[in-house]
C-alpha cells in the first residue's frame, strides 16, 4: 500500500517513483501535483511559523498608515477597519473581514507551531489530530495577499483626499504575507501525518 | 488507468491515508479513518446537490449585492449611496482607471465567472453538455484559485470606514449590499469546496464501460 499514490483530483492510482531534488511528480491523467521532493522539514516549518507569529504581533501593534485629512491626523491598524464595521452593526461583513484577514492567518500559524512542537517532542495526543485538521482549514481561509492588494487600493483611493504616510506596521504586514506564502509553498501536511503515525507506534 | 474507487481504496480527505475497504466484507455504516478519525468516503456525499444548493443561493443573492448600495459617502450633509457598479464608474471618471478595472474584475466579473463556471461544470458532469475532463478541471482549478480575490471590495470598504469615519465632514458607511456581497463570496467558495473533482472522471469511466 505504501508504494502507490492516489491523485486527489481524479482518483487515479499512480505508482510511487522516487524523484530527485527540485523535481515534481504529477498525475499522468490530470496533471495535478502528486508530491515534490523539496517540501520543508518540520523544523523549518516551525522556525517559519514562529517568525510569522512574531510578525502578527508587530503588524497589529503598530499602525499600518497615517492619514492627514482636513488637518486631522489619524492612524489605522490592521483590525480597526473590521471593528469599525462591527460598531456600525454590520456584523456579518465585519466578522468575515476579521476572520479572513486576522483570525485565519493567526490560528493557522498558532496551530502549525503547536503541532510542530508536539511532533518534534514526540508526544502523541488526540489534540494533535485536531490541530492538523485545523491547519488545513485555516490555511484555506487565510487571505493576507488579498488584504494587501485591498490595502493598496484603499491607499490610492484615499490619496486623492488626504495625505498618507505609510507606517512601520505595513512593513511587518508585508513580511508576514511573504512568510505565510513561503510556508504554504513548502508545507506538505502529509509528512506531518506520517510523523504522527511513527510517533504513535512507539 | 485504474481508479482507486474501483480497487476499493479510499483516500482519507483529511490526512490522505489510503484505506482498503473490500466490497466483499460488510462495510461499517459510517467508516472512519484509522489515523485521524475523519469520516471516510469514496466521493463527497451528495456533492452535486450541495454544490447546486450553494450556487442557487449565490445566484439569488448576487442580485441584491449588485443593486443595493455597498457603501455610502456622506460629505457635508449630502449622502451619496454607491452600488458596486456606480462606485467603479465613479472611480474610472476620477482618473483612477487602473483601480477601477481591478475592482470591476474582482467584484463583478469574478463572482459571475465563478457562478457560471461552476454551473457549466455541474451541467457537464450531469451530461447536459460535453466538455473534455481536462478543460473541466482547468476551469475548476481557476475558479478555486480566484475564489478568494472577490472579497477584495469588502476589505477596501473596511479600511476606508476605519479612517474616514471620524471626521464630521466626511463619512463612509457600509450599505446592505455589502452583506449580500459577502454572502455571495462565502457561498461561491463553499460551492467550490463541496464539489468533488473526481466525479469528472467517474463519468468518463462510465462512458467507457458502456
Amino acid at each position: 500500500m505504501a508504494s502507490i499514490n492516489i491523485c486527489n483530483k481524479c482518483d487515479l492510482i499512480v505508482e510511487h517513483v522516487p524523484i530527485t531534488t527540485n523535481k515534481q511528480a504529477r498525475c499522468p491523467r490530470c496533471d495535478t501535483l502528486l508530491y515534490t521532493s523539496n517540501a520543508f522539514s518540520i523544523t523549518t516549518i516551525l522556525a517559519l511559523s514562529i517568525t510569522g507569529l512574531i510578525l502578527v504581533v508587530i503588524a497589529n501593534l503598530f499602525p499600518m498608515f497615517n492619514i492627514d485629512m482636513l488637518g486631522i491626523e489619524e492612524s489605522a491598524t490592521l483590525l480597526q477597519g473590521a471593528l469599525a464595521l462591527l460598531a456600525q452593526k454590520y456584523y456579518f461583513v465585519g466578522l468575515l473581514v476579521i476572520f479572513c484577514s486576522f483570525i485565519a492567518p493567526l490560528f493557522f500559524l498558532t496551530c502549525l507551531t503547536q503541532s510542530c512542537l508536539l511532533l518534534l517532542t514526540k508526544r502523541h495526543t488526540h489534540q494533535l489530530i485536531l490541530l492538523l485538521k485545523l491547519v488545513k482549514f485555516f490555511s484555506a481561509w487565510s487571505m493576507l495577499e488579498v488584504y494587501l492588494l485591498s490595502f493598496l487600493i484603499a491607499v490610492f483611493k484615499l490619496s486623492d483626499i488626504a495625505d498618507i504616510k505609510l507606517e512601520f506596521g505595513l512593513v511587518s504586514f508585508v513580511l508576514l504575507m511573504f512568510v505565510s506564502s513561503i510556508i504554504m509553498y513548502g508545507l506538505n501536511i502529509e509528512t506531518f501525518w506520517e510523523k504522527l503515525e511513527q510517533n504513535a507506534k512507539r | 488507468m485504474q481508479n482507486a474507487k474501483q480497487n476499493n481504496i479510499v483516500q482519507c480527505h483529511e490526512c490522505h491515508l489510503q484505506v482498503f475497504m473490500p466490497s466483499q466484507v460488510k462495510r461499517p455504516r459510517c467508516p472512519r479513518c484509522p489515523r485521524c478519525y475523519a469520516r471516510l468516503f469514496f466521493r463527497i456525499p451528495n456533492s452535486i446537490q450541495r454544490t447546486w444548493a450553494f450556487l442557487m443561493t449565490a445566484c439569488v443573492l448576487i442580485i441584491p449585492a449588485n443593486l443595493l448600495p455597498i457603501s455610502s459617502l456622506t460629505s457635508t450633509g449630502n449622502t451619496t449611496p454607491d452600488t458596486i457598479m456606480s462606485g467603479t464608474i465613479a472611480l474610472a471618471n476620477s482618473n483612477n482607471l487602473g483601480i477601477a478595472i481591478i475592482i470591476f474584475i474582482a467584484s463583478i466579473l469574478v463572482p459571475l465567472f465563478k457562478i457560471l463556471g461552476l454551473i457549466l461544470i455541474l451541467l457537464s458532469v450531469q451530461r447536459q453538455i460535453y466538455i473534455t475532463p481536462k478543460r473541466r478541471l482547468a476551469l475548476f482549478n481557476m475558479i478555486h484559485w480566484i475564489g478568494k480575490w472577490s472579497i477584495m471590495d469588502l476589505f477596501v470598504i473596511s479600511i476606508m470606514v476605519a479612517v474616514i469615519n471620524r471626521g464630521n465632514l466626511l463619512t463612509i458607511e457600509p450599505g446592505p449590499g455589502a452583506t449580500c456581497f459577502g454572502l455571495v463570496v462565502v457561498l461561491t467558495i463553499l460551492a467550490a469546496e463541496s464539489f468533488d473533482t473526481r466525479l469528472i472522471w467517474d463519468l468518463e469511466h462510465n462512458n467507457e464501460k458502456r
